[in-house]
């Protein structure tokens, strides 16, 4: 009987806690989804390996790039390959922006504003590779489309975005699925897919993100052994580290 | 010079009217295209500067000292040094003037980015100082902060309309700034560059962007009468140490040069044109005279000077000359008159133009003094191309010149 009871106490323990669970997770706001999210995606520190297939028209190029980041204020990119592009990099520390290139032997700087540029004139931006695609710059509206968020995010008024509108799904585990970028007529300007997810502790993690233009041009990143809230030398951010890359 | 002598010279043209007729078209020729040609280079060069001026920059600056050699929005004027300009300006008399802050930064649509101008203006004072806010052609002028107006050619190039956002990010005083503005307005301003590579926005947006309170410049309207390099040197001297006060054409030596180069090179390209004109005339008074060698030996043998002829030679070519001159300057001004209407040189022209900043419409002058230009013909061909043919009219012996046939 005994025995029973606890059985029965622990069944219903366990069914509370899952429709606790459900309850939480069905009270979740559209910015808590949205931090979840964004906490999946990106952690204290980021060290991986990437590999970039683009293609620009009838034009395909691929890249292999190193990134290191810390926070939203201390990121390395360095290329690795092809052979023409290894050893430059950009560096952000704070409010300055380097690019190094070794046939240049010394590192510029860039204004900040380089961050939104697309890397390779279309693509991920430099910002995207340090920071993430989401930022707080978005009121945010949510539905439940099965066991998925899906969100609309719209600019808030004064926010430096220039899209009309994002759509972004998100699974029940907080991973993103995609981000659709709408511009300010309705039309689609851009699509980013989220796959090949890895499991890591406390997190999961797209490691295949293929972002298509309107025009078509195409990029695909693949993360290699990404590794989160890793300690980082800070002696990474420095412009000696970015330039001994050659 | 007496009535009779004029008479007959004038009856003497009349009787060969087609060669009468070749020398007035020589001299007309050559007026007309030296009243042309000085018209429409005073016209055009005033159009380049003038377009500038009222449009785009003002007749004078007013910035800080040091800012020409590095213009980055901290090197401007504080937010003191522009009550004190503008205190001293108006206590010198001057009430159009309109403070600006201009960064150089990046505007983005969703269709893409590109470098740009971004120019703070003073919504109430600009106007007054240029017309560029009120040569809006779709939408309308600033009238509330974070409001931008867009060169048709640039919102066309990055595909933005009415109402949509676009960002402006410019490197800012301690970090770099971006902010989102609503396009309420495109301006054509008829300066190509200007169209596709500058923004307007409220000089309070600017100043958030850049994180500089004070202003990059202070432009300011003078008439078109007064000099404006003089009024420079006036009020530098008022504002003392710490203030660079230029015109538009110190500020755009470049320019000033070109302008200064065209009008020197127009005196030899005149002499050039007279010079032919003279030869054209002299050659046509001589054969004249070789023509009429028998009646010029009549004439001396019943009792006129040598001297009277050669005067009277003279005076036809003199008198030929001045209706040549009369016929061409009053085509060339007619033809002015029409031009001072305004040329399309089209926006490939003015492109080419690059830091003249050329304007698509240019208006040729019609500057009374031009007849003065043309006047240097008449001299040129009534008296020097005659001088020879008068020489060899006076130098007839009577019988031999009648008994030539």
């Amino acid at each position: 009987m005994k025995k029973t009871m606890t059985l029965l106490a622990a069944a219903t323990a366990a069914l509370v806690l899952a429709a606790t669970g459900i309850a939480l997770a069905e009270d979740l706001t559209a910015f808590q989804v949205m931090a979840k999210a964004r906490a999946n995606w990106q952690g204290e520190t980021l060290h991986a390996l990437v590999a970039l297939d683009v293609t620009q028209g009838t034009q395909s190029r691929s890249y292999r790039v190193e990134v290191w980041s810390q926070g939203e204020t201390l990121g390395l990119v360095r290329f690795l390959a092809p052979a023409a592009d290894a050893g430059s990099g950009y560096l952000m520390n704070g409010d300055h922006l380097w690019y190094y290139a070794p046939a240049a032997g010394k590192a510029v700087s860039l204004p900040r504003m380089a961050l939104s540029d697309s890397l390779f004139g279309s693509g991920p931006a430099l910002e995207d590779l340090l920071q993430g695609t989401l930022s707080d710059n978005y009121d945010a509206a949510m539905k439940r489309d099965g066991t998925d968020y899906l969100l609309t995010l719209t600019p808030q008024p004064q926010a430096p975005v220039v899209y009309g509108h994002l759509d972004v799904r998100i699974r029940e585990d907080f991973a993103i699925v995609s981000v659709d970028y709408y511009d300010q007529r309705g039309g689609i300007l851009r699509t980013a897919r989220f796959s090949e997810y890895l499991s890591l502790p406390g997190r999961i993690v797209a490691t295949q993100i293929m972002v298509e233009e309107k025009n078509g041009d195409r990029s695909v990143e693949r993360l290699e052994n990404p590794e989160f809230n890793v300690a980082i030398d800070p002696k990474v951010f420095t412009v000696e580290f970015l330039e001994a890359g050659k | 010079m007496n009535q009779s002598s004029v008479r007959m010279a004038w009856r003497g043209l009349w009787r060969h009217p087609r060669r009468t007729l070749l020398m007035i078209g020589m001299v007309a020729f050559a007026s007309l295209v030296i009243i042309l040609l000085w018209g429409t280079m005073d016209g055009f060069m005033a159009s380049m500067t003038n377009s500038q001026i009222s449009v785009d920059q003002g007749s004078l600056k007013v910035r800080a000292a040091g800012y020409a050699k590095d213009p980055a929005s901290e090197h401007g004027l504080t937010p003191d040094a522009l009550s004190q300009a503008a205190a001293t300006l108006e206590r010198a008399g001057i009430e159009r003037y309109a403070p600006r802050l201009s960064a150089y930064g990046m505007v983005k649509s969703a269709y893409g980015a590109t470098g740009v101008e971004i120019r703070g203006i003073d919504l109430v004072r600009e106007s007054a100082v240029t017309t560029l806010p009120k040569l809006v052609v779709q939408g309308r002028g600033l009238e509330e902060p974070g409001e931008v107006v867009l060169g048709t050619a640039l919102a066309k190039r990055l595909d933005v309309r009415l109402g949509e956002r676009v960002v402006l990010l410019v490197q800012g005083e301690r970090a770099p700034e971006s902010l989102a503005f609503s396009a309420v307005g495109f301006f054509a301003s008829g300066i190509p560059n200007l169209d596709k590579s500058t923004v307007l926005v409220a000089i309070d947006d600017a100043r958030r962007l850049t994180g500089w309170r004070g202003a990059t410049e202070i432009a300011v309207a003078l008439p078109r009468s007064q000099n404006a390099d003089k009024e420079a040197t006036k009020l530098g001297g008022l504002l003392g140490m710490g203030f660079d006060v230029q015109s538009f054409l110190s500020l755009n030596p470049l320019l000033g040069q070109v302008l200064k180069i065209a009008k020197v090179e127009m005196v030899p390209m005149m002499l050039i044109l007279a010079l032919l004109a003279g030869f054209g005339v002299a050659n046509t008074v001589l054969f004249s005279v070789l023509e009429r060698t028998r009646e010029f030996g009549v004439m001396v043998a019943v009792g006129m000077s040598p001297k009277r002829l050669a005067r009277m030679v003279e005076t036809e070519s003199l008198l030929a000359s001045a209706v040549g001159f009369v016929v061409g300057g009053a085509a060339g001004y007619l033809l002015l008159f029409v031009m001072s209407r305004g040329i399309s040189i089209g926006t490939g022209w003015a492109e080419m133009g690059g830091d003249f900043a050329l304007p698509t419409m240019l208006y040729a002058s019609t500057s009374g003094w031009y007849w003065l230009a043309s006047f240097s013909v008449v001299l040129v061909t009534g008296l020097v191309a005659a001088w020879y043919p008068a020489r060899r009219a006076a130098a007839l012996e009577p019988v031999e010149a009648i008994r030539e046939t």
